[in-house]
């Protein structure tokens, strides 16, 4: 067990700051606070080696977990462990066996080449002189960055930019990488390589990786395991697959007609969810599918009929609407929801 | 440590390459110790000021020129923007205090600066060639020492100003407030000995005396051996005081940062 | 009229977003008061010691300090926030937008800001000018009142322009992210009455970065001990620098856009 997470509850007592010299002093002797519960009893367990995809929306809480996670935020109640370590330690020989990184911050200095930067790393981390290079050239292969190292940072495209981010904090070999996003902004190509070199580096190294994306494909091609939390919340833990199974208990049958229908009812072999022309999208309960796949080729003019899983976004969707929906049923409101940055 | 020191100091010492003119026009803008020089220097022209002639003034004001130099301080507006941009979490995650990042950016600067000072200072020499100065091996060690403490009291009080961050919106300008005392009472608007005797009094004991004029008045010739002791301790006193208070705000500001993510 | 209307709009939305932070105007209106309280001690020193610097009397270089604090109040409030924030825009791009708008340039990145807190210290500047009057039990003649509104409008055009041509300068040297600050090196000279420095400082501070046109000459209009040829020699400085800024300016504009990608 690499990371283990019980009851993990992280509350943000926001003050009501006022502005200016006199309200900061007045609020530096006494504040007044409201409970904003970023992470709310969520609890997992992830095995060395393993590729999560972390998912929820905006402000679900998944920046404040990783955070704790890395010993940046410590928890309000409920215990965390990383690598049989308290994160919140922040010891050195904790520290030097993970990474951060976070799509929108950087840590290498803007006005001098990678490598620069690269070599302080080396210097806090005290990586071996023959390891250094020894990594360095393995990264260097990795991510194509042969050409990119003696270049100022801020000549650097934004995916450039982001190979050399990744390098520099993966210059330790660390075991476990919490990933922040690492592919926001970037164009397919690229969102492709870093995709490509995270699965790379996980099978190298035998690293654990928690990954956060708003890009379904990153997920989809990189993790099994999915863990979804939204408000605070855990929502969902397992196999992504699974999850399609699950939340969307149904199949897509898109059906494309040799003629234009009359009469015949769709309505009668599943739920219609789009019509154009003469095709149709219809879904129908995942158990069913075969067979009324087999009724329509029977009695319809079908020129063409595929089954699918629907879309995985379309899964994630549908787990956070049902999720807000019971909230509301609850009567709780969406307005206490707070952007975990 | 000093296999990080070092690498630290090299990637500053590059980085300020990068911005060789914007410091050169720092250095131009701390031009207070010459408006001063020059408003006493035209005020003694007819005698000396309460035992100040012309030539003790360019003395005292050469040297503070030299000292501020070799002890400006930029801290907070670094750590302000790291705070306030989230870039100190990238710091924290790295098994290395974040003080030591900033104070070998800082030292960066000092390990330059001389390359320009030297120059200024021997030609400021051939011009005013009667400054004088006391120097004993044992003074200009205790300089040399009283610079380094200028330096590291000047560095450690905006750092701490800095952390306020955590807990306040305007931690600026309460330092701002720290620097204008530091210019009134540690020897920039005057030499010390120049105010009513009991502000000189009080000023003696005050830490702004310590982060300017007292590197000077060491070979200035008006300090006994007795005053030297005194000041010597005193200034350590401080150094020791600031470090303590340091060390509470840094693990009260911790504490404050990972539970409120700032 | 056109851009009298646009004035009002921008003085307007510059308002409604300072009066946002009305604690904050305290703490400034408390700076301010702090920083004067510090102005003049520092030149309370010097008379424990003289009772006159380069031939002023106490309230006299008061009125001195009163114009540092007035003129340190004009650039916080209208320069640096326009003229000097250019800078920023150029390293971050949105000048551009400044560039694209069917507004002359220089007229929105002169005018389109305005931190009305920092007007305290125009305010305060004032107050003092008022208070060392009183202490000398001096009434300025009208002629003595015009002259000084005249040397302070000079002093305002002086100021505007030394700042224009440094941003114009900048428009090279994009780099240097703290030319602006270059000023305020020289500025720090013109708390004190320029009579009080010698030889080749006072020559630079009358003509080369004339701040003795900014803070000494206007006080001395007041106090009616002004020559004619300085009031002269001022309004041509003024009027001269006022036009080579704006031609500087407009060479930076199209430096800027030729050579911008």
């Amino acid at each position: 067990m690499i990371i283990s997470i019980q009851h993990l509850c992280k509350y943000y007592q926001v003050h009501q700051k006022e502005a200016g010299l006199i309200g900061s002093l007045k609020s530096f002797v006494r504040r007044k606070y409201t409970d904003v519960k970023a992470v709310d009893d969520v609890s997992f367990q992830i095995d060395a080696g393993e590729i999560i995809g972390f998912l929820g929306p905006n402000g679900a809480g998944k920046t404040t977990t990783l955070k704790v996670l890395s010993g940046l935020l410590y928890p309000t109640r409920g215990s965390v462990r990383v690598l049989s370590f308290t994160p919140s330690e922040r010891r050195n020989a904790f520290l030097r066996q993970i990474t951060l990184v976070m799509g929108q911050k950087q840590q290498l200095n803007w006005d001098l080449p990678a490598m620069e930067s690269f070599l302080v790393n080396a210097a806090i981390y005290e990586i071996p002189e023959k390891q250094y290079k020894q990594t360095l050239g393995e990264l260097t292969e990795l991510l194509e960055l042969a050409p990119l190292l003696k270049k100022q940072v801020r000549k650097l495209s934004l995916g450039e930019r982001m190979k050399c981010e990744l390098a520099a904090a993966l210059l330790h070999l660390p075991q476990v990488l919490f990933l922040d996003e690492p592919t926001i902004g970037l164009d397919v190509t690229m969102q492709t390589k870093i995709r490509q070199f995270i699965a790379e580096y996980n099978e190298r190294y035998k690293a654990t990786v928690i990954l956060t994306s708003h890009y379904m494909a990153d997920v989809t091609a990189l993790c099994r395991r999915v863990i979804v939390i939204d408000h605070g919340k855990l929502l969902y833990d397992g196999d992504l697959r699974a999850l399609a199974e699950k939340i969307a208990p149904h199949k897509l049958i898109r059906v494309e007609f040799s003629r234009a229908l009359n009469g015949e009812r769709l309505e009668d072999y599943g739920e219609v969810v789009k019509t154009r022309g003469q095709r149709a999208d219809l879904l129908i309960p995942r158990d069913a599918a075969p067979g009324v796949a087999a009724r329509m080729l029977a009695e319809l003019p079908i020129a063409d009929v595929t089954i699918e899983e629907p879309a995985i976004e379309d899964v994630i969707t549908r787990v956070f609407e049902q999720a807000a929906r019971a909230r509301a049923e609850r009567g709780e409101s969406d307005e206490d929801e707070d952007e975990d940055e | 440590m000093i296999r990080k020191y070092l690498a630290l100091l090299r990637r500053s010492l590059a980085a300020m390459f990068e911005y060789r003119a914007s410091m050169l026009i720092w250095m131009l803008i701390n031009v207070m110790p010459l408006v001063m020089l020059a408003v006493w220097f035209s005020m003694s022209e007819g005698g000396p000021i309460a035992g100040y002639t012309q030539s003790d003034f360019v003395s005292y004001y050469l040297l503070l020129a030299l000292v501020q130099q070799m002890t400006s301080v930029w801290v907070i507006y670094e750590l302000d923007y790291e705070i306030r941009h989230g870039d100190l979490s990238i710091k924290l995650l790295h098994p290395l205090n974040p003080l030591h990042d900033y104070l070998s950016s800082n030292l960066a600067d000092k390990v330059l600066k001389p390359v320009v000072l030297i120059p200024l200072a021997l030609g400021a020499w051939l011009i005013f060639p009667t400054m004088h100065y006391e120097w004993t091996p044992i003074r200009v060690l205790v300089l040399v020492a009283a610079m380094i403490a200028a330096w590291f009291i000047r560095f450690m009080a905006q750092y701490i100003f800095g952390l306020l961050a955590f807990w306040i919106s305007d931690s600026m300008t309460l330092n701002d407030i720290w620097f204008a005392l530091a210019e009134m009472l540690g020897g920039m608007i005057a030499p010390l000995d120049l105010f009513p005797p009991p502000v000189t009094a009080v000023a003696h004991w005050l830490p702004f005396r310590f982060m300017l004029s007292f590197p000077v008045e060491i070979v200035s010739g008006r300090l006994t051996a007795t005053d030297l002791a005194v000041g010597v301790a005193t200034m350590l006193f401080w150094v020791g005081l600031i470090f303590v208070i340091y060390r509470w705000v840094w693990r009260r500001g911790i504490r404050q940062f990972s539970a409120f993510g700032a | 009229m056109r851009y009298l209307k646009l004035l009002g709009i921008f003085y307007k939305y510059s308002l409604v977003s300072e009066l946002e932070y009305r604690a904050k105007f305290l703490a400034n209106v408390f700076m301010s008061v702090f920083w004067l309280g510090w102005a003049i001690v520092s030149v309370a020193v010097f008379f424990l010691h003289t009772d006159k610097i380069g031939d002023w009397t106490w309230p006299e270089v008061l009125m001195v300090v009163a114009l540092f604090t007035f003129f340190s109040g004009v650039m916080e409030a209208l320069l640096r926030p326009n003229v000097g924030a250019v800078l920023d825009q150029i390293r971050d791009g949105t000048f551009d937008f400044v560039l694209t708008k069917p507004v002359n340039v220089q007229f929105i990145a002169s005018l389109r800001n305005i931190v009305v807190w920092r007007l305290s210290d125009v305010v305060i500047g004032l107050g003092l000018i008022v208070y060392a009057m009183s202490q000398m039990h001096v009434v300025p003649t009208l002629g003595q009142v015009v002259l000084f509104v005249w040397m302070l409008l000079a002093a305002t055009a002086i100021v505007y322009a030394l700042w224009l041509m440094m941003v114009s300068l900048a428009f090279w040297f994009v780099r240097l992210d703290n030319f602006t600050e270059l000023f305020y090196g020289f500025y720090q000279a013109g708390r004190y009455p320029v009579t009080i420095y010698n030889g080749v400082v006072r020559v630079i501070l009358t003509f080369v970065v004339p701040i003795a046109f900014v803070t000494t000459f206007p006080a001395s209009a007041l106090l009616g001990r002004i020559d004619q040829t300085t009031t002269i020699i001022g309004f041509a400085l003024a009027i001269g620098l006022f036009i080579v800024s704006n031609r500087f300016w407009t060479f930076a504009i199209k430096h800027y856009s030729s050579a911008s990608s």
